[in-house]
């Protein structure tokens, strides 16, 4: 876990001992702006959602929705100009940093490889989505251009088994709106959701890992008790139950998975820091006089980061499962918004005589899930060999 | 052995205490007045002060605190002001059907999760372990509500007239009507049963197998099996993922070579040696994910039509019936602790180095 920085004994080894310089080629190049402009945008719409807390007057979603409006050419430049950049500082001079190589490693890995691919595709749906959808996500479709004029009743149907009230290939749902419109809208929504409360999960969950390892003692013992109080239960038990508190919505639901998840980063940051506190450099970091935050931030933070990564990239996953169970049953996004739990909340008792309205929005759920899994465990392998299940 | 088990006794008992003080504060920061929730345009202010007095509501917090936490020791939750029946009683009768479709679940879970993660790990990196291993990830990824319904309109629709077809909700089918053991035996009637025999009467299968009722028990297996399946899978991936790099590792190790050279047939190699050892850590999976088989339970009861603890909760919750979501919630995360646990104990019972470490 703990990297330590040395400088490289080129002058000290005979030059035939010397590894060979290792250049990037321009796959592993590309391959990496791709793979950074991908994260910072993850990073851009969690840094949105921690910065919503000094936003008073709206809510959450409304917040990062904002951001992702009004900057929304600018998240996109500063996402591909940071990954340039990093790319640059990366492999600046003859040798590639031990950050690019890990990433070399990481394109080996067929899981990440793939899981990248998905959730990039999902957040550029998510992010072009009024490009993409054909229609709006909330308006039925009558009286739109090149339909039929309105019929008696226009149940929900797909062009696949005929229908002649669908624009698009997925067809049209109880509403006569546009099925694909609405799943690509949806995107947006689970993405916000899932990234946002793994940001405060983590933003959470780290301080208190943190404060709990550093300080240990009866701060400790407490602690971990309440963290193990919130373990003790089934996490979407205990997501209903806060959500049933606040009142439902998709703002208190993003809260609630996020006040569940936290115990998990908790403890990951508080085992980390038990085992880096003792070692060498925090030891010398404190003789020489530096203050406990200094330490805390400078020193330990840094070396606890890389199961945080992993993990949070999972606990994403399992954030917008989560949201999409808590919306299906009625206490996460509240009607007509576009979201997928949501849908097949809508769709639950048509599934026999309309099924698409059920497999389309679980299939995107799953693509979303998949991909973020895949993501975790490639970079399980990539960053951390000692935790890797392979 | 024993210290063992005492001390990690000794240890859940803060949590359980935890446990109590969370629900109970949990539950009094719903906001609204269970007493207005209930009665709506009917509730008079002298109804609700007499309401309050009758279920304790005008005692000071820490006092409700201590009564409650008394009570619950006695196993009394209270009365549900939503059914106006005791929540024990509501538990006894609705706690089966949710225990009896995760342990469905757990079974379904385990046998085909564990002979899954073996074979994948002893043909690695062949068709078989890919294969397994994305199902393994596309399992895990998958909303359980979701393939419970996709679940029900593949066989309940789709396949309707083939011999695959299985009924999509229910628990038995329409004009089953199971006698309870008890009465089958003569030992208690309807009225003089105890909590214990209605518990143990309102597990289907169960019940059908104490009175012997072969039909009765395929048609509630029969309904189960969609359930389950879809319950099941996220376990059952988890468990697959786990069995397999865990006896991957075992399989890599000194002794397996020693077996192989001294000439053991391949079978008793795997079976034997790699199988029992590797298996170790998969106990503590099976045993943790009892929180997802509740989670998924509680989704997938209302799409299945089963009246569990999960249909309770929802319905306890929009009456802001206390007691009942109080005692839902204790139930569950009090069978959590318990389960870790037993798993802790059968871990160090497995493996002698926990215990004494």
């Amino acid at each position: 876990m703990q990297r330590v920085e040395t400088a490289p004994p080129i002058s000290l080894r005979p030059a035939e001992t010397l590894a060979p310089i290792k250049r990037a080629t321009t796959f592993q190049s590309i391959a990496f702006v791709v793979f950074a402009t991908m994260l910072i945008r993850i990073a851009i719409i969690g840094l949105a959602s921690l910065l919503s807390v000094f936003d008073r007057s709206g809510s959450i979603r409304t917040f990062i929705d904002g951001v992702n409006d009004q900057f929304f050419v600018g998240n996109y430049v500063i996402a591909v100009g940071l990954a340039i950049y990093l790319h640059y500082r990366l492999t600046r001079g003859e040798q590639m940093n031990v950050l690019f190589e890990t990433f070399t490693h990481m394109l080996r890995n067929r899981s990440a490889i793939i899981g990248t691919v998905l959730i990039f595709f999902i957040l550029i749906v998510g992010d072009f989505a009024p490009v993409i959808a054909t229609h709006n996500p909330i308006q039925p479709l009558f009286g739109t251009e090149g339909l039929p004029p309105r019929p008696q009743s226009a149940p929900p149907c797909i062009p696949a088994f005929g229908c002649e009230y669908a624009l698009n290939i997925l067809g049209i749902d109880l509403n006569v709106r546009d099925l694909f419109s609405r799943i690509v809208y949806g995107a947006r929504t689970s993405l916000t959701v899932g990234i946002a409360s793994v940001s405060f999960a983590i933003a959470i969950g780290t301080m208190i890992g943190l404060v709990s390892g550093y300080a240990g003692g009866w701060v400790d013992n407490l602690l971990m008790m309440f963290m193990d109080v919130l373990l003790a239960f089934p996490s979407l038990l205990l997501a209903i139950a806060i959500v049933t508190i606040q009142g439902p919505g998709l703002d208190n639901a993003l809260l609630a998975i996020a006040i569940v998840s936290i115990p998990v980063y908790a403890r990951l940051t508080r085992a980390s820091v038990l085992s880096v506190k003792e070692l060498e450099f925090v030891t010398a970091e404190r003789s020489l006089g530096a203050a406990p935050g200094r330490i805390l931030f400078q020193q330990i933070l840094p070396n606890t980061l890389t199961p945080l990564i992993v993990q949070g990239t999972l606990g994403i996953g399992g954030a917008v499962l989560e949201a999409a169970a808590l919306s299906f049953i009625g206490l996460g996004a509240q009607p007509p918004q576009p979201e997928w739990g949501q849908m097949l909340s809508e769709a639950r008792s048509y599934v026999f005589s309309a099924p698409h309205l059920v497999f389309f929005p679980g299939i995107a759920i799953m693509i979303t899930v998949l991909g973020f899994n895949l993501l975790g465990d490639g970079l399980r392998d990539a960053l951390d060999p000692r935790l890797s299940r392979r | 052995m024993t210290t063992f088990i005492l001390r990690r006794l000794v240890l859940s008992i803060p949590v359980l205490v935890g446990i109590l003080i969370f629900t109970f504060s949990l539950n009094r920061l719903i906001p609204g007045d269970p007493c207005r929730a209930l009665y709506g345009e009917k509730a008079t202010d002298e109804l609700c002060d007499a309401f309050a007095v009758r279920y304790g509501l005008d005692q000071p917090i820490p006092t409700q605190l201590g009564i409650y936490m008394l009570k619950v020791i006695q196993g009394d939750f209270g009365v549900s002001i939503r059914f106006g029946r005791t929540v024990s009683e509501l538990l006894v009768e609705r706690l089966p059907v949710t225990l009896e479709l995760a342990a469905a679940a757990l079974v379904f879970a385990t046998l085909v999760g564990v002979p899954l993660g073996i074979l994948s790990a002893y043909r690695h990196n062949s068709i078989m372990d890919i294969g397994g291993m994305v199902f393994a990830n596309v399992g895990v990824s998958m909303p359980v509500f979701w393939l419970g319904l996709m679940l029900s309109f593949l066989f309940g629709v789709l396949l309707k007239d083939t011999p695959l077809a299985l009924p999509p909700t229910g628990r038995l089918s329409a004009g089953a009507n199971p006698i309870p053991f008890f009465e089958a035996w003569g030992i208690a009637t309807e009225d003089s049963a105890n909590g214990l025999m209605f518990f143990i009467s309102r597990l289907n299968v169960v019940n059908a197998i104490l009175t012997l009722n072969g039909q009765l028990l395929l048609d509630a297996i029969r309904h189960l099996i969609l359930p389950a399946v879809a319950v099941g899978t996220i376990p059952l991936a988890i468990i697959a993922r786990m069995t397999r790099s865990s006896v991957l590792e075992v399989l890599n190790q000194d002794y397996i070579r020693t077996a192989r050279a001294k000439g053991l047939s391949e079978m008793k190699v795997v079976n034997i040696h790699a199988v029992r050892n590797a298996l170790l850590p998969v106990v503590t999976i099976i045993g943790l994910s009892f929180g997802g088989l509740v989670s998924g339970a509680v989704l997938t009861e209302t799409i299945f039509g089963f009246t569990g603890i999960g249909r309770t909760l929802f319905e306890g919750i929009s009456a802001r019936d206390y007691s009942l979501v109080q005692g839902v919630t204790v139930i569950t995360a009090v069978a959590f602790v318990i389960i870790n646990l037993t798993v802790d104990v059968l871990y160090g019972y497995l493996d002698p180095r926990i215990r004494l470490s």
